[in-house]
């Protein structure tokens, strides 16, 4: 026993030094990702077993990918920990997100460790479970290990992306074989892109309006492998994650799968969470941002059939929580969540009925200085290709906020994105340089651009800290979730043996019971109330059993009426008085009845 | 009883033994007499007046495909939530092509559990074309160039729980994944009960001079509202049950709970907007298997899913505000206008429109996401009854299937009101029609029922693309160059690639290929008119020619002009309309 648990810590120890020993050296022992130090599957695994050793956390499998990779669960909790409350938490849908893997792990491990330490998270875990999928695509998030490396969020369904009746047969290619697929751009009639005036390394569209004339084509890095005149049109797979769930579902587009949930990976999340009645909340680390950036709701939302809008009932109670995680995470400039369609994060709201929060954690700062308001010296030093001449530089007389030097915001996120990279040491551009490309014969073909991974997946340090913010934007999340009370039980004797029994139920959270959209969802399981009664009495009107209303947050209440009769040979009894439901929790309530006491 | 002599009774015996014993001879030696339809003496004999359950119906399977090997082939698609096995038959001569490279037709049954006649006409179609193979020359051309899929219980757990549980001729439409339809945190604790024991779920009534019902003054069980200014004599109060999970309502959770038929993915929503949907599209088991397999088949071509009722051949869309491509519609016209000349009493029609809205149907999936021309047929028609159609919608007016009953079934179709205890309340009645009928046809209709759907998927299914090589010519043009032409036509009403599989790229292209020992192409072009007014040339790839389909009745033209003396090879496959080569050697001059 003793020895086992210290194998254990040997060999974490072990593969914690080699992280640290890959950051500086690269060693063949830890395979080296798109960025250094992050978890690959093999390491993940680890991570999790050793978070299992702690009592409040247990590892388990939802599922297997189509590469037999596990769709683990790791849930925190005690003792019976399906009949409490839930969140839970998810990470790691796709490599190019694959930070939000890290941050759940270090989530979890830091909620496991309070839990031994705090007195007051031991405390949160007798009324709350948090259910944490670190890793819910494993076999996407695991193109981040594999080179060349390839920008891409799909798994390996095979497909016919290019519907020529062949699968997965023409890939992006590694043409220069630095390793990374990156960019590729053709001089050629037709093109449509120019160099960015103040950083020819990034390219913009042509304006004909401003009488700019388009130079380049551009593409992925690779050639037609198949000879049907398309590059990279077919690549291996495949279907992703965040596009493959129900609501908004984009049908016959690319990765978005055969049909909905028609993955193991998604099938096996979607399983889980509608067989756990109990879950009150889903926080997704998505680039789906709705914690900085508020879905809009309007007064129509809660018209037709179909709801597509935040409703506006919900819609002040996520602003209250976008608040809490603003302040608690301190950023500002968070970019704008993309037009995703088929999201885990739409669907937790729109069809699984719960309240979804969706937090980007981290991004590139914008407040860095770029190119364009600094002209330094690596930039001119990248544009070796100096005989290239570029489209004239247009600036304003004063430099205004970061990244609109130029008046307009082409290419400002890949200016940010340089300065960022030059600020931090990060070498993750790689210069354009020339090559012959066999498809192009006789025209000018540069291959360079952003590596993939880089923009979106940080060095692991600047993860510090984040972590610590989430949990503490969980610990009081679990303060605002509904609780049942019923505070307040009156019997009123009406004579003959008769009594009226009124129980009023309270939600002491400052959340609703449920949000809006699960009640119309009908997804949710309403709070109910049951009366107990002690032998030698009997309910004159209806049933022991009834479902209630939505009770507001803040001390939203109901009060039922129970008529009873006693037997006259009753001397004294027990009502028991119970209100629950699973995503909300359970009270009870004792009350004495003696009636010769009166 | 009268005593007659013994004598009389042995004559009586001897030759009843000897009209026994000719029979057997005349079966032995001469061919029987064969009426036109099925065969009399087939391989396997299946009584088709009744209804099979799940393990008859797997024996029936088993000894088809151990008579007719050959051309029959069993196979499971894995299991039902209760474990049933999900059987698929697939059936064509294997001598003539493997059954993935010829178009193919498929046939499910049984979606809804109770709607159990789809079983047998699917059954019977399986029957007839392995029976008839090498008797009728049509089925026999059929079997050899068409694959057919029947998949005859595709909810085989609600099939048996019709037949051998407690059920009305309503139930259960659900399969029996347990579902907490109520949202009490308990699942299925509250289904209908069986008060009076006789298997049949009916109604219950009680005497009351306060309530609206009195029996119908010429058929007495059946029970009418009063007119205005009548006093009635009877409260009705539902369907047999009672409360049994203590919430004051009365059979709200019963098994399942949902509709398999609201389970596929095509403009899918979610229970709020439409009722009966699951968790997510293809939640439900066996729907998912088929799914995979259809969507593993490209080949098929024609669908079709047997529903019931009543005298309907359904297409979609589901949805009204759903555009349908005119030239797809026109071959659907040009099927279901066949169709209701095959099938009397049955109109054609299109969900949305003439029935009900409808999101995640089953054969609006096949067309709209699998670009597979697809009916749902809604067997049994009212108008069976008296040949004649009476004004009631979808099951006839009660008085004409009392009057059915009474005629007919002599009093067989209804459970006469008797009197039970119900638990909440009281000394009740209970009575009204019998599961086995309203939906399904009495035994004496069903043989009809059987064929008359079946040959209209054998149109259907004959109707399915089928490409011909038509004409191969190679030309010999100044400076040693050919022309090589090639015409493939689609002689069926049906297109290679229906225009919404165009439009949304589901399957491939269909292909045309040339292929020599020095093939040397300078440029390929492909055409729908045989002159070559508007081609297009295909610039890269010229050796294999994308063609996006070939319409029905229509053709495709291709032409090659290559460098090099042949011999050449030229073929087309198309996914849905099968495949065809021919060998070419150059001509020797021009």
């Amino acid at each position: 026993m003793m020895n086992s648990h210290f194998g254990r810590c040997i060999s974490a120890l072990v593969v914690f030094s080699c992280l640290s020993v890959a950051t500086m050296f690269a060693t063949a022992s830890q395979r080296d990702g798109a960025v250094e130090g992050y978890a690959d599957f093999d390491t993940l695994r680890i991570q999790l077993e050793e978070l299992n050793r702690s009592p409040f956390a247990n590892l388990s499998v939802l599922g297997r990918t189509r590469e037999g990779r596990e769709i683990f669960l790791v849930t925190i909790g005690k003792g019976r920990v399906d009949d409490r409350p839930g969140i839970l938490v998810i990470g790691g849908l796709d490599a190019t997100q694959l930070y939000g893997s890290e941050l759940a792990v270090r989530v979890a491990r830091r909620l496991v460790q309070q839990a031994a330490d705090d007195s007051e998270v031991a405390g949160l875990l007798d009324r709350i479970t948090f259910y944490i999928i670190p890793r819910a695509s494993p076999d996407a998030c695991e193109f981040f290990f594999i080179r060349p490396f390839e920008q891409r969020t799909t798994n390996t369904r095979p497909t016919d992306d290019d519907h020529d009746g062949r699968v997965d047969e023409d890939p992006p290619n590694d043409l220069d074989g630095d390793g990374w697929i990156t960019a590729m751009r053709v001089e050629q009639p037709g093109g449509r892109y120019i160099a960015h005036p103040d950083d020819p390394r990034v390219m913009i569209l042509a304006d004909p309006a401003k009488g700019e004339r388009g130079r380049w084509t551009l593409h992925e890095e690779g050639s037609d492998l198949d000879g049907d005149g398309r590059i990279n049109e077919d690549p291996v797979g495949g279907v992703a994650f965040d596009r493959n769930w129900t609501f908004n579902y984009p049908y016959f587009e690319k990765g978005a799968g055969p049909f909905q949930i028609s993955e193991p990976e998604t099938q096996a999340v979607a399983d889980f969470a509608f067989g756990r009645r109990n879950i009150a909340l889903m926080f997704t680390f998505t680039t789906q941002d709705n914690l900085f950036h508020l879905p809009k709701s309007e007064p129509s939302a809660r018209q037709g059939r179909i709801k597509t809008k935040l409703l506006e009932a919900d819609s002040g109670h996520l602003e209250r929580i976008g608040k809490l995680y603003r302040e608690l995470h301190g950023g500002s400039d968070s970019p704008s969540p993309p037009a995703g369609q088929g999201s885990i994060s739409d669907w937790a709201y729109f069809h699984y009925g719960r309240w979804s929060l969706a937090g980007r954690a981290w991004w590139i700062p914008k407040s860095i200085p770029t190119t364009s308001e600094d002209q330094d010296q690596e930039a001119s030093a990248e544009s070796s290709e100096a005989d290239e001449p570029v489209a004239k530089p247009v600036k304003p007389a004063k430099p205004a906020a970061a990244g609109a030097s130029s008046n307009d915001s082409r290419g400002r996120d890949d200016l940010q994105a340089l300065a960022w990279f030059a600020s931090q040491g990060i070498d993750g551009f790689v210069p354009w340089r020339a090559i012959e490309h066999p498809d192009f014969p006789g025209r000018r073909v540069q291959i360079g651009g952003f590596q993939p991974y880089r923009r979106s997946n940080p060095p692991l340090a600047e993860l510090d800290g984040l972590d610590g913010k989430h949990v503490d934007f969980f610990r009081q999340l679990a303060g605002m979730l509904p609780r049942l009370r019923i505070p307040d039980v009156r019997t009123e004797s009406l004579g003959g043996g008769v009594w009226r029994i009124k129980a009023t139920v309270v939600n002491e959270g400052t959340l609703p019971t449920f949000p809006q959209m699960g009640e119309i969802s009908r997804q949710t399981q309403p709070v109910q109330i049951a009366i107990e009664l002690p032998d030698g009495a009997a309910l004159i009107t209806s049933h022991a059993r009834r479902q209630l209303p939505t009770l507001a947050g803040s001390g939203g209440h109901v009060t039922e009426t129970f008529l009873i009769r006693l037997e006259p040979d009753f001397v004294e009894g027990r009502l028991r008085l119970r209100a629950w439901a699973p995503s909300v929790g359970s009270t009870r309530r004792v009350v004495s009845l003696s009636p010769s006491s009166r | 009883m009268k005593k007659y002599p013994a004598a009389i009774l042995m004559t009586i015996f001897l030759s009843s033994l000897s009209l026994i014993l000719l029979g057997q001879m005349s079966a032995a030696s001469e061919p029987v007499y064969q009426p036109v339809g099925a065969p009399a003496d087939p391989k396997v004999s299946i009584a088709w007046n009744r209804y099979y359950d799940y393990a008859e119906t797997t024996r029936l399977l088993h000894k088809l495909v151990e008579q007719h090997s050959q051309l029959a082939h069993l196979r499971s698609l894995g299991r039902s939530y209760h474990g049933r096995e999900i059987w698929l038959m697939t059936i064509t001569n294997p001598d003539t092509g493997d059954h993935a490279s010829k178009p193919a037709f498929w046939i499910d049954g049984g979606i809804h559990g109770n709607e159990i006649q789809a079983t047998e006409v699917t059954m019977y179609t399986a029957w007839y074309l392995l029976e008839m193979y090498g008797r009728n020359e049509f089925i026999t051309r059929l079997v050899d160039e068409r694959t057919f899929y029947l998949l005859p219980m595709l909810s085989p757990d609600s099939r048996d729980a019709h037949m051998h549980g407690p059920a009305t001729t309503h139930s259960p439409r659900t399969g029996l994944r347990p579902f907490d339809a109520d949202r009490d945190g308990l699942f299925d604790e509250d289904g209908p009960n069986d008060l009076d024991g006789d298997g049949h779920i009916t109604q219950m009534r009680v005497r009351d001079p306060n309530g609206r019902h009195i029996p119908h003054p010429k058929y007495p069980h059946v029970m009418i509202p009063a007119e205005p200014g009548q006093p009635g004599k009877y409260r009705l109060l539902g369907t047999e049950g009672y409360d049994v999970d203590g919430d004051g309502r009365i059979n709200e959770d019963a098994p399942g709970g949902y509709d398999p038929n609201r389970d596929w993915p095509w403009q899918w929503q979610p229970q709020y907007v439409q009722s009966g949907a699951g968790p997510y599209p293809l939640w439900v088991g066996p729907n998912r298997m088929a799914a995979e397999f259809i969507i593993a088949h490209p080949n098929i071509a024609g669908a079709q899913s047997y529903h019931n009722t009543a005298g309907m051949i359904l297409r979609g869309p589901g949805l009204k505000s759903e555009r349908w491509d005119r030239a797809d519609i026109a071959v659907f016209d040009a099927l279901g206008k066949q169709g209701e000349d095959i099938l009397p009493g049955y109109r054609y029609l299109t969900m949305a429109d003439d029935l009900y809205e409808g999101h995640g149907v089953e054969v609006d999936w096949l067309y709209s996401m699998r670009g597979i021309f697809s009916f749902t047929n809604e067997l049994f028609t009212p108008e069976n009854f008296f040949r004649q159609t009476d004004g009631g919608r979808f099951f006839a007016t009660e008085e004409t299937r009392a009057k059915f009953d009474r005629l007919l079934l002599f009093g067989d179709g209804f459970v006469p009101w008797r009197e039970v205890d119900h638990p909440q309340y009281g000394r009740i009645e209970v009575g009204g029609m019998k599961k086995n009928w309203g939906r399904q046809p009495p035994s004496f209709l069903l043989e009809e029922e059987c064929h008359r759907n079946m040959a209209f998927t054998l149109y259907h299914a004959e109707q399915m693309p089928q490409i011909q090589f038509q004409r191969l010519k190679a030309k010999r043009l100044d400076g040693a160059i050919y022309e090589i032409t090639a015409v493939f036509s689609n002689p069926k009403l049906i297109p290679t690639r229906a225009a919404v599989d165009v439009a949304r790229n589901i399957t491939s292209p269909d292909i045309i290929r040339i292929e020599g020992p020095e093939l040397s192409i300078i440029t390929g072009l492909w055409s729908r008119d045989p002159f070559f007014r508007e081609a297009s040339e295909q610039v890269h790839e010229p050796e294999r020619l994308r063609i996006p389909t070939v319409p029905g009745m229509g053709a495709v033209y291709a032409r090659w002009l290559v460098t090099d003396p042949g011999p050449w090879r030229v073929s087309m496959t198309s996914v849905k309309g099968g495949s065809v080569f021919q060998e070419l050697h150059a001509p020797d001059s021009p």
